[in-house]
């Protein structure tokens, strides 16, 4: 067994033993239909009728109008209707003033209005925070209340988290949220600080607390934090379910637990048809998961943990190398961490222009970086007690390991390809034996380089067979990936870490040409007759993955 | 005139008799085709298929308005055959023909090529065909997915509606509607009660997902008649729950299906909601006679997480049939797992109808072990076996070396070519050197 891997095993050992703080696996439940949460909110913890007030509050969007919510709800008020006998229920639509309908016992007025909370499904970005806060304070009568919360796209509009938890808390509401799943330390937002947002919210879609996986790195194309699934909600969603004694349903469309090798680029060892070998080890998943406890419980926490410590360093010195686009966001003095501005990285500034000795020379020197602080990351892991650490922060820092050798991989053959293969291709006497015909044709003059990626769905061993620039120095590094990738998969592989790891890729490296610009008409700008008003933020489109969901022990679902 | 000259001027007289003469036959066979005697009417239509002769085009276009109903419908189909804009002009002219028939296949067609105006006379015109068109009326309308057409469809579904109609409509209205309506499924509620089997039975499959009581009933009659599932399984809906009791029945017919085809229609629907009974139902049939149906549960199992493990593949690897061996090595292939490669190569080495699939199986490795045995490939007696083997060789090079370009055309190899010499020589020239590159 490698040391990474007694590590990671003995860190999740110790802590179950010592107890731990709430997780969002504490919150969240196996599953990724609508019907399931509807059936156990609605019918209740018994067989018995029980006086409650639930208030439904539905984020209205186009993926919660394409799930069927309206059947899901018809059919769970149906299979319920005994225990609801006594339950009143409400409709609230996040964006609008006070309920569609007021807490009821005529549940066929819930159902019949539904349709019409939800007939306007648009884009925009909902503050669903603010909503729950209204509609838990307009609850009023005997027994529980409990606010059930559909939001498949809002949770990650953040508006006073805690604050709402006060309030549910003094109002006694229990939350139970109905939610699509996070991709794992989600950094979309993080990379695009200048979006537009609702008045007074931020944007955060991380599962965690705190984006706790580096992102950004060199040659990768798209972010592995942006798709690959997390497990579990949005922070702000499990921490209100976890404050208040509520759970989260995750919800996915069967279109969006499909397998896709390569979310960026293409895979060069099948044709869409893996069938990665086995689901996600929801045990070790559970583990896995990010704390539920507040921000500033959080960074606490992870101030004084050695690997997240370890890792946010490697994080620093690998930004300031060039190897990665993202700052941590995270100052660690002491044994704290407190948030930190997003600071510059290195531009390392490889693919403008056609100086490849030049890219070739500062390629290869940020390789040299990324193997030194490769190296003191392993240094520093290896003296890690498994005692002090959280196993999520463990796998993070094995993750960001495995990606300085990737990054370095792809350095390396960046160098090779500017030296052996870039200029090679203009020159006029290439003997070449069909069928092979030059890359390029005629006289143009490239004026960049261009990247595309090799995902590593497979694994890095199939690239050994693979005709890539570099010859044996590149095979050396890829044998090294592969000893850590191996010992990474053996033991993250089934979990949303694994899931992570494979969607980077190989980097592919191709000259790019200036091209025709097309003719554009002329814009005749005029002035506007009048002070353009505010409108809400419209959301960008962004491609969502998920995972299975399956119960606990290994699952018959599978990954992305 | 000279003998040159002379030969050249019968020659050009015998293809100009000829063309006169194909002429003739084509107008003559049209003019067959309206006979009021079946079997000349039969023979017309079967030499016109054969021929598929454009001349025919507007010869049918002018006939067809004459013609009884049943010449109609041949005449029909065999403007199907042509491209659609060599017919576009003939079916405008009978869109608004006086036969029914004709007004509707021709509204049709046009309404699936684009022309969004011809929807609400067609669905006119099916609303106001007589009884005795309404089945072939139904034939016309695959593709059209219009709520008025379909509305009129619906008004097919009466009482006394035959099984062709009945079950005719009730498939187009399922295919044509995202989730059967509501007036569908009290129309498909009306037909319960029809004196028809099978028309009872295709009703209750489409309101088996609403219904726990009718899919049990379904169930129930086809444990008694399994021939009955096959017909109404499309019906089925997939994107919503079916009881699990009739997921059961299903499966438990599905194991014994009669071909590959329903196997894997049984399959299909079962693999969302219920994946333990598609691998339930997908091992048993792997213990098939017929070796297509063998084949197909391997392959639908090789797609379902936790169909089939490793183990079971490996086994599978060292017995069973060429062709369950070849599934077996690309089902662990996909899973990553290259075990089956050494046996694949092995088999493609084996005489036997197998080799295609082989060189098939072969091209989805992408390791350079597979190269030599696909250009060995590419020299086999099978036409189909070459095209495999250049197919898959092409894949292949194109992803071990992604920093080359390539242009087969340049090869000189034609798969189909009688002479192969030259291009295999200059296909296995690149990859010597290719590899002598990869020793340096």
């Amino acid at each position: 067994m490698s040391l990474p891997r007694l590590a990671a095993t003995a860190a999740l050992l110790t802590f179950v033993a010592l107890g731990q703080q709430p997780t969002a696996a504490s919150v969240t439940e196996p599953g990724r239909t609508l019907l399931r949460p509807l059936d156990v909110v609605l019918g209740g913890p018994t067989s018995e009728p029980q006086v409650r007030t639930v208030m439904v509050v539905v984020a209205a969007s186009p993926a919660l109008a394409a799930a069927g919510f309206v059947d899901a709800f018809a059919q769970a008020l149906r299979q319920n209707a005994p225990t609801l006998s006594r339950t009143k229920l409400g409709l609230w639509v996040v964006g609008q003033k006070g309920p569609l309908v007021a807490p009821t016992l005529d549940h066929a007025q819930v159902a019949a209005r539904l349709p019409e909370g939800l007939t306007q499904p648009n884009g925009e970005f909902q503050n669903v925070y603010a909503d729950l806060r209204a509609a838990a304070a307009s609850l009023a009568g005997e027994g529980e209340h409990i606010v059930l919360l559909v939001a498949l796209d809002d949770g990650d509009v953040e508006d006073d988290v805690e604050k709402t938890i006060a309030l549910l808390a003094k109002e006694h509401v229990r939350t139970e949220v109905v939610t699509g799943e996070a991709t794992l330390a989600d950094s979309y937002w993080a990379a695009r600080p200048f979006q537009e947002k609702p008045r007074g919210t931020s944007l955060s879609s991380a599962d965690g607390a705190v984006v706790d996986l580096p992102w950004g790195w060199l040659f990768q194309i798209g972010s592995a934090n942006e798709t690959a699934p997390a497990g579990f909600a949005v922070w702000g969603l499990s921490r209100l379910a976890a404050a208040t004694g509520g759970r989260v349903y995750l919800y996915a469309s069967d279109a969006q637990t499909k397998h896709e090798c390569a979310p960026f680029g293409r895979c060069l060892f099948c044709d869409g048809d893996h069938v990665p070998q086995q689901g996600w080890d929801t045990t070790k998943v559970a583990m896995l998961a990010p704390l539920a406890t507040s921000r500033e419980a959080t960074f606490a926490t992870l101030g004084g943990d050695p690997a997240f410590r370890a890792m946010t360093t490697a994080w620093r010195a690998a930004g300031e190398a060039g190897l990665l686009q993202s700052s941590a966001g995270i100052k660690l003095s002491g044994t704290s961490a407190a948030p930190d501005r997003q600071r510059p990285t290195r531009e390392l500034d490889l693919t403008e222009g056609a100086s490849f000795e030049r890219h070739a020379k500062r390629a290869l020197e940020a390789a040299g970086k990324a193997q030194q602080i490769g190296d003191e990351l392993e240094k520093s892991l290896a003296k890690v007690d498994a005692a002090n650490t959280q196993p999520r922060a463990l796998a993070a820092a094995h993750y960001t390991r495995v990606l300085l050798q990737l990054t370095r991989t792809n350095l390396v053959q960046f160098a090779a390809w500017c030296r052996e293969i870039a200029p090679a291709q203009f020159d006029g006497d290439q003997a070449l034996l069909p069928p092979e015909v030059p890359i390029v044709d005629g006289e143009q003059r490239p004026v960049g380089i261009g990247v595309s990626s090799f995902c590593l769905c497979h694994g890095v061993r199939p690239f050994l067979d693979v005709e890539l620039p570099g010859g044996d120095a590149m095979r050396a590094e890829l044998t090294k990936l592969e000893a850590l990738f191996t010992a990474f998969e053996a033991e993250y592989g089934q979990t949303q870490f694994g899931t992570a790891l494979r969607q980077n890729g190989i980097a592919e490296f191709w000259l790019s040409f200036p091209g025709t610009p097309p003719k554009l008409p002329r814009k005749r700008q005029k002035s506007a007759p009048e002070t353009p008003t505010t409108i809400t933020p419209r959301r960008p489109p962004r491609a969502g993955g998920s995972s299975t969901g399956g119960t606990s022990g290994p699952t018959t679902g599978g990954p992305r | 005139m000279t003998n040159a000259a002379r030969c050249a001027a019968i020659a050009l007289f015998a293809c100009f008799g000829t063309a006169v003469a194909c002429a003739q036959d084509t107008a003559a066979l049209v003019a067959q085709l309206g006979s009021d005697e079946p079997e000349a009417r039969s023979a017309a239509y079967s030499q016109l298929l054969q021929q598929h002769d454009a001349a025919a085009i507007p010869l049918l276009g002018k006939a067809l308005p004459k013609f009884t109903a049943e010449a109609q419908r041949l005449g029909l189909v065999l403007l199907q055959q042509q491209p659609l804009d060599a017919v576009r002009g003939v079916y405008a002219k009978l869109a608004t023909d006086d036969a029914p028939m004709l007004r509707i296949a021709a509204l049709a067609v046009l309404a699936r090529a684009g022309e969004q105006e011809r929807l609400q006379p067609l669905a006119k015109a099916v609303a106001a065909a007589p009884a005795p068109l309404r089945r072939h009326v139904l034939d016309q309308l695959y593709g059209i997915q219009d709520a008025a057409v379909l509305a009129a469809v619906r008004g097919y579904l009466t009482a006394d509606a035959s099984r062709a109609v009945a079950t005719g409509a009730l498939s187009l209205l399922v295919r044509g509607e995202a989730e059967p309506s509501a007036e569908t499924l009290a129309a498909a509620r009306g037909l319960l009660a029809a004196a028809d089997g099978e028309t009872r039975t295709t009703a209750m499959a489409v309101l088996a997902a609403g219904d726990a009581a009718i899919a049990a009933e379904f169930a129930q009659q086809v444990r008694k008649q399994p021939a009955s599932l096959w017909n109404v399984l499309p019906m089925l809906p997939r994107t919503r729950p079916l009881p699990r009791a009739l997921l059961e029945a299903i499966a438990e017919l599905g194991a014994a299906a009669p071909n590959r085809h329903q196997l894997t229609e049984a399959s299909d629907l079962l693999r969302g909601p219920a994946p333990d009974l598609a691998i339930a139902m997908l091992r048993s049939a792997l213990g098939a006679k017929d070796a297509e149906v063998q084949k197909g549960a391997l392959d639908a199992l090789s797609a379902l997480p936790g169909g089939l493990d490793d183990k079971a593949l490996r086994t599978m690897l060292g017995s069973g049939t060429a062709d369950l061996q070849l599934v077996a090595a690309a089902s662990l292939r996909r899973r990553d797992d290259p075990s089956g490669l050494v046996r694949v190569v092995a088999l493609a080495q084996l005489p036997g109808a197998h080799r295609a699939e082989a060189a098939r199986v072969l091209g989805g490795f992408r390791s350079r072990e597979v190269v030599p045995p696909l250009l060995q490939l590419l020299d086999d007696g099978d036409a189909g076996v070459r095209v495999a083997a250049w197919q898959s060789l092409g894949t292949v090079w194109r992803d071990l070396f992604p920093y080359r370009r390539f242009d087969f055309a340049t090869a000189g190899y034609d798969p189909n070519g009688a002479d192969r010499t030259g291009g295999l020589a200059t296909l296995r020239r690149w990859w010597d050197a290719a590899q002598a590159g990869r020793a340096k």
